[in-house]
């Protein structure tokens, strides 16, 4: 199934709260788990990724570590300005190990903001985001 | 090195604390200025002032913001402050050569920010800053010696400072504790590194 959310269809992050230029947000849209965005300190930390096109979103997937509370929102609207919320979800600790998190959803955005409000660490790292649908009008 | 040359910024939280009129405000003050201002009348702080340094970690290409968390150093104010310390693991302990009594204070305020730690696990990465060495030595009542060896004995790097103008090793207190959140980084960065090679 075609993953929206990588750089090679379409994908960008238009927005990211941390920086190293070393382990840039470019990374979680690469389709690879070893690379990653690393969250430079303190919470919440946010990045917007922007599809292609508008897309009917039915699953969103994330790796990453050390996050603790994540927030997802979306935006249908070609200029990113209002987001609603889709999902809020507590990750359990997995030490350095990879945290899969899975979520159906039947959504319409073009842009998803993912908020992570809480680490289990000081510094959070996202590998991959995952957004799988529809485009719309198919 | 101008803002876009660095090619991370790290952030983290660091308390100031240290007893009333110690000179806290004062060093961050002459500190964020880079010397140019200097808080000649004591104006108490109230609370907590939240204020951004940003330090540049020597020799490479990367700049931490601390989020200082000044705070007022009269009595009452130890317990109510905690709260505000929430999640905080680093700290800049401050006394006055010129009190013994300020000295002595730095004990609770290292047991006081121990305690508030959200993650009892995570070590308090502290450093002890004498200030106003510039006053004539037969006012000093506290020896570097002994500041030096209660600082080393807990883990924590000292310094001996002084605000007053044209300011005396104000620098090196913030350094010391930018390098340490650098190195934690960095360590954590490479724990991530190797956990991900199998992936
Ligand atoms: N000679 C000298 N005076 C200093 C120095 N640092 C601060 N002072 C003076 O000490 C007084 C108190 O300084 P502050 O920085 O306001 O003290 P504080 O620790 O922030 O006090 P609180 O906010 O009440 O907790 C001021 O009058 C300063 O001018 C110093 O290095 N040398
Ligand atoms: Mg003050």
């Amino acid at each position: 199934m075609k993953d929206y959310a990588r750089e090679e269809n379409g994908a960008k992050i238009i927005m990211a709260t941390s920086v190293d230029d070393r382990f840039p947000p470019e990374h979680m849209l690469d389709g690879k788990d070893s690379s990653f965005w690393m969250t430079t300190g303190m919470f919440p930390q946010e990045f917007v990724l922007a599809l292609e096109n508008p897309t009917n979103v039915s699953k969103i997937t994330t790796l990453s570590m050390n996050v603790k509370k994540l927030a997802v929102e979306k935006s249908e609207k070609e200029n990113s300005g209002s987001f609603e919320k889709v999902f809020e979800v507590e990750l359990a600790s997995r030490g350095d190990r990879l945290q899969t998190e899975v979520h159906q959803v039947s959504i319409r955005a073009k842009y998803l903001k993912f908020t992570l409000l809480s680490g289990h660490c000081e510094n959070a790292a996202v590998n991959r985001i995952s957004v799988v649908g529809e485009p719309v009008g198919s | 090195m101008k803002i876009t040359d660095y090619t991370a910024v790290l952030r983290s939280k660091v308390a100031v604390c240290g007893n009333a009129t110690v000179g806290k405000s004062a060093l961050v003050s002459m500190y964020t200025s880079q010397g140019q201002k200097f808080p000649k009348t004591y104006s108490m702080t109230m609370g907590v002032d939240i204020i951004l340094a940003q330090v540049p970690v020597p020799d490479t290409t990367i700049l931490v913001e601390l989020f200082l968390y000044d705070t007022a150093g009269y009595d009452v104010a130890k317990d109510t402050l905690a709260p505000n310390w929430d999640g905080i693991y680093y700290a800049i302990l401050v006394y006055d050569v010129s009190s013994q009594e300020s000295f002595e204070s730095c004990k609770e305020w290292l047991e006081e920010l121990k305690k508030a730690r959200l993650d009892r696990e995570r070590p308090l990465k502290a450093v002890l800053v004498a200030t106003k060495s510039d006053l004539p030595a037969q006012r000093h009542q506290v020896s570097n010696d002994v500041a030096e060896v209660w600082a080393n004995a807990n883990g924590m790097e000292f310094f001996a400072v002084s605000s007053a103008p044209p300011g005396l090793n104000v620098e090196a207190p913030f350094t010391a504790i930018g390098k340490a959140i650098h190195k934690n980084y960095e360590e954590k960065l490479t724990a991530y590194q190797d956990a991900c090679q199998n992936y």
